[in-house]
């Protein structure tokens, strides 16, 4: 009787013993797993910043090519001798436009700071929505009272911030307003033409020289005078960046 | 034997995830172009996860390739790949024809239709195959193994009367 109860203390102790143990083992492995979690969170965090080169924000003016206005178009690199010229007719509202701004962007200003490249931005109305109008007048506020960098830099935070073609509630005066201080602009007054954002005679001007030029799709991109051969967006934008690289 | 299914299907699955995201790696804007085509997240959440996207990529590969915490990876594996498999079918749904973005270069594509149903079988398969290995918990030759030594012996212990 006493040996039997004196086997049945041992194994209660023993069986005790090894629930500690597997207590302690099951912590153990919830801090291995949370370290490695930390560890390779740390690894997506690291990765992500470096390979949008740190946090996007808006170029400030200083650090963009130097640019000039005329008419209704934006002409970027200073170099009117320059070897390639690209004339770009777009609609702040073309998910297209956006995907060729974005992939073109780098490459141009770079090659415009050179002077290797001569860029005329010519955005103008084409897709049958008020947000077109509304964010062409609001860059036209800024290209014809502000100064031509900031026009520049407003252009690139028009395609950053570009709304979805479908959304029902696409960005009004006042957000338009708030990404041209964002680029740069501090005048009131400016701001204050960005804000109402109607300029129905820049539009039609814009229009009628893209209609003139027999511009009936966006982005089209003349290169030379030649229009940019590619089969879809990312291969325009590949061609475009062959090109200027050779020249 | 399933054992040996469920290490060929993370080597195949994580092969996958590295190759997807090596390639979009190097080119953060146009992954954001190829979120944003999908028009279904807010532009702002579509940025984040655009640039996010091919890093977790990376490194759900990695990790389900070496075999290291790889059940939490293949549960996010089967995440992701339902997440995707949602937003093809919804782009199918809406009459949206673009690239899928699944390696590189996303954005509109006149012809992405047709492929649509290949696209969704694919993540299909890839979805099951990450399921696999979520419930058989333990497959050959996996870092798991080393940090985490199976425990069947001690309950065997237990077990014993």
């Amino acid at each position: 009787m006493s040996t039997k109860n004196r086997e049945l203390n041992r194994a209660e102790r023993a069986k005790a013993i090894q629930r500690e143990q597997a207590a302690g083992e099951r912590n153990r492995r919830i801090l291995i797993t949370l370290a490695i979690v930390v560890v390779l969170s740390a690894v997506v965090a690291a990765g992500v910043v470096f390979s949008s080169g740190g946090s996007k924000k808006p170029e400030a003016s200083s650090a963009l090519p130097p640019a000039t206005a005329q008419g209704q178009a934006l002409v970027m690199g200073d170099n009117a001798k320059a070897a390639t010229k690209v004339v770009v007719y777009e609609d702040f509202l073309c998910p297209y436009c956006r995907q060729f701004e974005t992939s073109t962007r780098d490459f141009l200003q770079a090659a415009a700071d050179k002077g290797t490249v001569q860029v005329e931005y010519r955005p103008f109305h084409l897709l049958q929505d008020d947000y077109s109008t509304r964010a062409l007048s609001a860059w036209a506020a800024v290209l014809q009272q502000g100064t031509p960098k900031q026009a520049l830099s407003y252009h690139d935070v028009l395609y950053d911030k570009q709304p979805y073609e479908a959304s029902p509630d696409k960005p009004d005066g006042a957000k338009l307003a708030e990404w041209a201080k964002d680029s740069g602009v501090t005048s009131s007054s400016v701001l204050d033409s960005v804000k109402k954002a109607d300029d129905p005679e820049f539009v039609k001007a814009a229009d009628a020289t893209a209609t003139e030029a027999g511009v009936d799709g966006t982005p089209t991109v003349l290169v030379n005078g030649k229009p940019l051969e590619g089969s879809s967006v990312s291969d325009m934008a590949d061609n475009l960046e062959k090109i200027v690289s050779g020249s | 034997m399933l054992r040996w299914v469920g290490l060929a299907s993370r080597l195949v699955v994580g092969g996958v995830w590295i190759w997807a995201g090596l390639i979009k790696l190097p080119d953060p804007e146009s992954s954001v172009t190829a979120v944003r085509a999908y028009q279904l997240l807010p532009s702002s959440a579509a940025d984040a996860v655009g640039r996010a996207l091919p890093m977790v990529e990376v490194v759900v590969g990695v990790c389900l390739v070496l075999g290291l915490l790889t059940r939490i990876s293949a549960g996010v594996s089967a995440l992701l790949l339902l997440a995707f498999i949602v937003g093809i079918s919804s782009v199918w749904a809406r009459g949206i024809s673009i690239n899928c973005g699944c390696f590189g270069d996303g954005g509109h594509d006149p012809d992405a239709i047709s492929r649509y149903p290949w696209e969704i079988a694919r993540d299909v398969g890839l979805l099951a195959a990450s399921l696999l290995v979520v419930w058989l918990r333990r497959t050959p030759f996996a870092l798991d193994n080393v940090i985490f030594p199976d425990r069947t012996e001690d309950r065997d212990v237990d077990q014993e009367p």
